[in-house]
């Protein structure tokens, strides 16, 4: 199963130069085989785990390892530092339920429509916002936010204004509707249709950000990032690398928002806020900064830590419990998670990915790294 | 057969596991029944046929700024289940139990507490917040779960799987504003205007004024909007100033009351404020917006005379174990009007014979009425047209009075000039 991702005349005559890495979805039979493990999975797991608080525990966790690896994109790849990324989450959120739920229109449409809608804006914002870097873009797009969220408001046809929407668009492909999935005489309870549907976009786009990432775009962004002069003087056109990583951090932002509506069932401006923007910020950066599986290691560990002092806190003294004194679980959460990211970050600045690796390679020695292969 | 490598081989077994576990398909969902009962009770989720005790949930803010609000709430809740529970329980048999899940009152929060706690309970007793109640409404509907809204919101009276209790914002504030207005007619040649939050909340403050100042053909003049965690309020102050307000009706709670009263007087700004009773705290008679609050404002809510013994209901409430000890508060009481909507609704499932989850959405379909001890209006549920409670008790604010401040000066007070049956 390959992609086209034709190379320029430029990149053919230097081809045999810099031996670049032939462009397939999974460069090798094992990584084939792991896919295949990994779509069995997804299908095998809920449908045998009924557990619908844990499953949709685990369906929150897989929105935001998408919404996060689109921040990835803009931020851990291609370098740009951004705290708007709830906006373009927002709008991929409230165009499921326009296109899906007021249009009527199915899934095939509604979901790439979110990734377009957001894309769109993206494009549009991408000129104005890239002529600024560090801690200026920034502050741009931490203004984006709120004009997004001030404009969700004010367009209450669509967005159901300060209010918010019920939303109807329906999770179904063709016969296979996820929200009440059922094989044969089987039937499954919501969650657990949700979690084939979200965690297989997880892993789409886990291939999608892999394969982007080893071609020349991609590499470009890379470039960039580490050294935007070198690249420029290279032949790396950085406004439009930038302008590329823009989009396409934006168009999953969008997926990401389109499969929270549809998840969530309800949504409001007010919900995309810029503490969805840092938390999908410190997704990343907990994760791994520009690696394929840290957002995906950063989010189930962010929407774990809640989860886990909910379980033991019946063996807490301090923790209140049934509304008597002392501290709420969600407090001990905020508390323990942000001691946990500065241990984290002064321990181990390039995240949850590089601790696995490093006790991968303890376990055994390490395997020559693949060429331009992300991590 | 041989791998090319060791990880192909592991992957391929993998790769088998998973097939069979996925023949397995062992979480699919059995469509049965409840799970019995105790002989003549047909039960669900939440009922344990060997104590008779019938689990009820909260979700609440146990976290953040309204965390004591919500504490008090489930105090009042807690206090009427045990007043049941000494008495032998619903029908002289069956316990109350209550439990709870903190939603941090965030919507997708409330989802997750919701799928904690669902299997566990009967019914929800108590979801706190708009959002929360909204986010909670397609699932509720799904799993036939009856809800009792700790909200104000007039939009969701009529969802057939909420079972709603208060007067809505719109008719606090409305008849607060009559209150004044009646108590002194120059008043319909004031000013009105709203200081409210950018969300729906503010948006309902602003209709219920819109509506009562229609009356004597007045209108609101500005609505200066915020957010719920600012913490400078300086430039709506001057908006309202700017503007002549002379009577303001105010959503928000009681963290943002604090930096009202500072903006306002910085400004020396001295409107008369109509406030929901949220926007108290005991903490305030040890501070120096106590002054303010009696000298400007008025609240609005549910309740009579807290220190008074008119009341049986309230009088027991005050004494009960639940409150430990504390001063009684509106949030209190929120609380047990919840509880007694609970009761209400339990008894009718239970001479019904049926407390599943449809057994309880039957009854609820099948209730008329349920009425509070004086300490709330009526709530009249006929389907798809309810009326709630159009009365609202006037508090002034006085610290000498108690601690906590609020001083009933009208119990149950309904505006003369009417208010909107879709409020």
């Amino acid at each position: 199963m390959a992609v086209d991702v034709s190379p320029g005349v430029a990149e053919k005559n230097s081809a045999s130069k810099h031996a670049a890495p032939k462009l397939r979805l999974v460069n090798s039979r094992a990584g084939r085989i792991g896919v295949a493990v990994f779509i069995v999975l997804i299908v095998a797991f809920p449908l045998n785990f009924g557990d619908t608080y844990w499953l949709g525990v685990l369906n929150s966790a897989g929105i935001a390892a998408i919404a996060a690896m689109g921040l990835n994109v803009l931020t851990g790849y291609a370098g740009q530092l951004s705290l708007g990324h709830a906006a373009f989450v927002s709008i991929g959120a409230f165009t499921a339920q326009y296109v899906g739920g007021q249009l009527g229109l199915p899934m095939i449409v509604w979901l790439p429509a979110a990734g377009i809608a957001a894309a769109v804006v993206g494009a549009a914002v991408a000129p104005f916002a890239l002529r600024l870097h560090g801690p200026y873009l920034a502050i741009v797009s931490l203004a984006l936010v709120a004009i997004v969220v001030w404009v969700a408001r004010n367009i209450p046809s669509i967005t159901g204004g300060n209010e918010g929407t019920f939303v109807t668009a329906e999770a179904t492909l063709g016969p296979i509707n996820f929200a009440e999935l059922s094989i044969g005489p089987l039937s499954f309870v919501r969650e657990q249709g949700m979690f084939i549907l979200i965690w297989s976009m997880v892993g789409l786009f886990l291939l999608l950000t892999a394969n982007v990432m080893r071609t020349r775009a991609g590499r470009a962004m890379q470039a960039v990032r580490d050294h935007d002069i070198a690249a420029e003087v290279l032949g790396v056109r950085m406004m439009r690398t930038q302008a590329n990583a823009f989009v396409l951090s934006t168009f999953i932002a969008g997926v990401a928002g389109g499969l929270l509506a549809v998840n969530l069932e309800y949504i409001r401006p007010d919900e995309f806020g810029v503490h969805l923007s840092v938390e999908y910020l410190a997704i990343i950066v907990i994760g791994g900064l520009a690696s394929l599986w840290g957002p995906v290691l950063g989010a189930l560990f962010v929407t774990m830590v809640p989860v886990i002092v909910d379980i033991f806190s019946d063996s807490l003294p301090f923790i209140q419990h049934g509304g008597t004194d002392g501290m709420s679980t969600t407090d001990m959460s905020l508390l323990l998670y942000g001691l946990l990211i500065v241990i984290f970050l002064l321990a181990e600045p390039k995240g949850l990915v590089a601790v696995i690796r490093r006790i991968r390679d303890r376990v055994r020695p390490p395997r020559k790294a693949a060429v331009n292969s992300p991590a | 057969m041989k791998f090319p490598n060791k990880r192909a081989g592991v992957s391929v077994a993998a790769l088998l596991l998973s097939a069979a576990l996925t023949a397995t398909g062992c979480a699919a969902q059995n469509s049965g029944g409840g799970s019995g009962g105790s002989g003549e009770l047909k039960a669900g989720p939440g009922f344990d046929a060997k104590t008779n005790t019938i689990t009820v949930g909260n979700i609440l803010a146990l976290s953040g700024p309204i965390a004591a609000t919500a504490r008090e709430q489930l105090a009042g809740q807690q206090a009427w289940y045990d007043k049941i529970n000494a008495a032998g329980g619903i029908a002289g048999k069956y316990k109350i139990n209550l439990i709870t899940a903190d939603n941090a009152y965030e919507a997708q929060k409330a989802v997750q507490a919701y799928n904690e706690i669902k299997d566990k309970v009967a019914l929800l007793s108590g979801v706190l917040g708009t959002p929360s109640v909204k986010a909670l409404i397609p699932i509720a509907n799904r799993d036939k779960m009856v809800v009792i809204p700790s909200a104000q919101d007039a939009s969701i009276k009529d969802e057939p799987q909420l079972l709603p209790t208060f007067s809505t914002y719109q008719s606090e504030v409305a008849n607060g504003v009559s209150y004044l207005v009646n108590k002194d007619p120059d008043l319909k040649k004031a000013k009105f205007c709203v200081l409210g939050y950018n969300n729906q909340w503010g948006e309902d403050i602003n209709e219920g004024l819109t509506y009562i100042t229609s009356k004597w053909g007045a209108k609101v003049e500005t609505f200066a909007k915020y957010g719920p965690t600012d913490t400078q309020l300086t430039a709506q102050m001057q908006q309202l100033k700017s503007a002549g307000c002379e009577i303001i009706g105010f959503s928000g709670a009681a963290n943002n009351v604090p930096a009202v009263v500072s903006a306002a007087t910085q400004l020396d700004y001295k409107p008369k404020w109509v406030m929901g009773f949220m926007a108290n705290a005991t903490a305030f008679s040890e501070s120096p917006i106590a002054d303010y609050l009696k000298e400007n404002m008025i609240f609005t809510g549910p309740g009579g005379d807290l220190k008074g013994d008119e009341n049986q209901t309230l009088k027991e409430l005050r004494e009960s174990k639940a409150l430990n000890g504390a001063e009684l508060t509106v949030q209190h009481i929120y609380g047990h009007i919840q509880a007694i909507a609970v009761t209400t609704l339990l008894e009718k499932a239970i001479q019904n014979g049926d407390i599943t989850r449809e057994g309880l959405t039957k009854a609820l379909s099948e209730l008329e009425k349920v009425s509070f001890n004086g300490i709330n209006g009526d709530v009249i549920l006929t389907p798809g047209n309810r009326t709630l409670p159009h009365s609202t008790t006037i508090y002034e604010y006085d610290k000498e009075y108690s601690p906590y401040g609020l001083k009933a000066v009208e119990s149950n007070f309904t505006a003369p000039e009417g208010i909107d049956p879709k409020f």
